[in-house]
């Protein structure tokens, strides 16, 4: 043959990997990646804006409507005495009806947003939604049997989260059982099988509760409703609340890796069933939180992480504080649109249902396979 | 020495699907070295235990008895965090959920030099582009790791591998599903960064890749080691026939510089 010959293999090879001169393209690529991440920042402000105007709006909002000016007024005299231009009356909606209302749909948006992100995460699976591990279901169990014994308010809420917690307990143990198979899809067959007994307890519960008074109670509080939120109910949530979403937040880079399934994330260091139990753990508590003082609201912990995705991508550094800004903001509108739309109050998971299922209908049919 | 293989065995035991009879021993008594700078071809057919082997040696799977070393001390008594530093892996295709940039893929094998509450720095972040420069694809880092095509998708995950700094890369089948002009592109890269230093242990199917790239191969049937060595010294017609029930005539070109398999029912 009087081909030339191939080079010998101690010589490197032309085709790939040579030390590369500055790559073309490379640096439109690294403009394209600081676009990409100003832009979600913007975002991210932009929605901290959007949820600071909702809330003033909501402030005045109301069947009985403040004064701006009153609103302001009211708020600079508890730290700085004011002449009093409003009545009584006012002073007392504002402070104890319409505020807490605000700020407890605000904390349970971001909370339930928070939960969905981190939930879908872990379980590699965008259609995953905060009560995957049966906290709602449970919620919904210990809530019910507390409204059999005619609990009051604040023990109905202490008895929806102790369940709620205890059933994701108890979830987390009996998956942990079953060794050197798939964990994540473990523990979400574990959390189904349940969420179903919860679901069951809650049937039997309405089966035998008082037609005239508890089993409205029981069904009402089923449709999740903000309607009697009160200053306790803040600082009850809050702890929970605060211990979750610390907890995801100091995680939130490394729930990327999860993303990644439990191989490569173990062999990039990460210890996946640890990691996963504790993005579990916090996003319970913030769930548990959450449904104990408002009942069941669905879809929020679902929809509202996609959209947010779609609009600054899944890294989670960004996506987490992103979803718990959207869900406050959306969940506000809801029960702004449940306080004022209607002569009686709709319930806020009818509300979140009507939207949630169009969208995410509307989503499928745009990406097919991928959701 | 990178990694030390001694009388290494594995079962699945009977906890598999369908695994109801008695363990069944994927790997039995292996001895390997891999040294450090070389480029190691596993050659097998399927089921030889290939995969449970890797499996192994990124303690994915800690059920086996022997020892494995790695840069002298044992696998086992390491963390997490130890491992992914010497050893990093490249699976045989990246099957992601979520739309991540090529960049954030790579960026998460800082993981291990990034604090459990910590996010990467703008050092790890400088090594992840020189990672994509060094492969060549620091162009497609701003596009979702889903979209680019299969070629461009295993040289980000050599990459990812590149960031995470281990001095062993372990490769399940890195060209499987490449087209050819991909899988030589990916394979040259692949030798390449073994001439510069890592030691990286690759599994493959095809015994004309393993005449081209490896320096040394180490063929695996029903969980043995059949042979190791050279290339040229280790595959031959015999092994090929027991490996993969093939007949084949090996031709020498280029004055015997590189070697093909010939299936004799071709001929």
């Amino acid at each position: 043959m009087n081909r030339p010959l191939p080079p010998t293999s101690s010589e490197p090879s032309p085709a790939a990997c040579e030390r590369p001169a500055r790559e073309r393209g490379a640096a439109r690529a690294r403009a394209s990646i600081g676009i990409a991440r100003r832009h979600a920042n913007l975002v991210i402000a932009a929605a901290g804006v959007l949820l600071l105007v909702l809330m003033g709006a909501s402030l005045l909002l109301g069947r009985f409507p403040i004064d701006p000016v009153h609103a302001v007024l009211m708020l600079v005299d508890r730290v700085l005495p004011v002449e009093q231009v409003w009545t009584d009356q006012q002073a007392t909606l504002f402070f104890n009806v319409r505020l807490p209302r605000i700020a407890l749909s605000v904390i349970v948006g971001a909370s339930l947003a928070a939960a969905g992100a981190a939930f879908q995460g872990t379980f590699r699976n965008p259609l995953v939604s905060p009560d995957v591990l049966g906290a709602s279901q449970g919620a919904a169990l210990g809530a019910a049997v507390a409204l059999l014994t005619g609990a009051g308010a604040y023990a109905v809420s202490l008895w929806a989260f102790a369940f709620a917690m205890a059933t994701v307990l108890v979830v987390m143990a009996v998956s942990g059982r079953a060794r050197g198979v798939d964990h994540a899809l473990t523990v979400v067959l574990v959390g189904v099988m349940v969420s179903s007994l919860c679901q069951a307890g809650v049937s039997f519960a309405k089966l035998v509760a008082d037609p005239n008074d508890q089993l409205p109670a029981i069904t009402y509080w089923l449709m999740g409703s903000l309607t009697s939120a009160r200053a306790g109910d803040i600082a009850f949530v809050l702890p929970p609340v605060l211990l979750g979403a610390g907890i995801l937040f100091a995680l939130r880079w490394r729930i990327n890796l999860l993303t990644m399934g439990d191989d490569e994330a173990r062999t990039m260091g990460v210890d996946a069933r640890r990691m996963r139990l504790a993005v579990m753990f916090a996003a319970t508590l913030l769930t548990a939180a959450s449904v104990s003082v408002s009942g069941m609201i669905g879809w929020v912990g679902l929809v509202v992480p996609h959209i947010a995705r779609m609009l600054i991508g899944c890294d989670y550094r960004r996506l987490l504080p992103a979803s718990m800004l959207f869900g406050a903001s959306f969940l506000l509108v809801v029960d702004n649109v449940s306080r004022l739309a209607y002569s009686a109050e709709i319930p806020l998971g009818i509300l979140t249902a009507f939207m949630g299922a169009p969208f995410f209908l509307y989503l499928i049919l745009q990406r097919r396979a991928r959701v | 020495m990178s990694i030390e293989i001694r009388d290494l065995s594995f079962s699945y035991g009977t906890r598999r699907c369908g695994g109801a009879g008695e363990p069944y021993d994927v790997l039995r008594h292996i001895d390997l070295d891999v040294p450090d700078g070389t480029l190691v071809n596993v050659l097998g057919p399927n089921g030889a235990g290939k995969s449970t082997l890797f499996r192994c040696l990124l303690n994915l799977e800690e059920g086996y008895s022997g020892s494995i070393r790695v840069s002298g001390r044992d696998l086992r008594a390491m963390t997490a965090r130890e491992r992914a530093r010497e050893v990093a892996f490249i699976p045989q295709s990246h099957d992601a959920v979520y739309d991540y940039s090529v960049l954030d893929m790579v960026l998460m094998s800082t993981a291990p030099e990034v604090g459990l509450f910590g996010t990467p720095s703008a050092e790890q972040e400088r090594r992840a582009w020189e990672a994509l420069e060094r492969v060549g694809i620091a162009r497609l880092a701003h596009r979702p790791a889903t979209q680019v095509s299969g070629g461009e998708q295993q040289l980000a995950l050599i990459a990812r591998a590149l960031a995470q700094n281990a001095r062993t890369i372990i490769m399940d089948e890195p060209t499987s599903a490449l087209d050819y002009g991909n899988t030589m592109r990916v394979l040259a890269c692949v030798r390449q960064l073994a001439r510069e230093g890592l030691s990286i242990v690759q599994s493959t199917h095809q015994p004309d890749q393993a005449f081209l790239f490896a320096d040394t191969v180490v063929a695996l049937s029903r969980g043995r080691v059949r042979a190791t060595g050279d290339p040229k010294d280790v595959i031959s017609k015999e092994l090929v026939e027991e490996l993969y029930g093939i007949d084949v005539s090996i031709c020498s070109l280029f004055d015997d510089r590189v070697r093909v398999c010939v299936p004799a029912s071709e001929l």
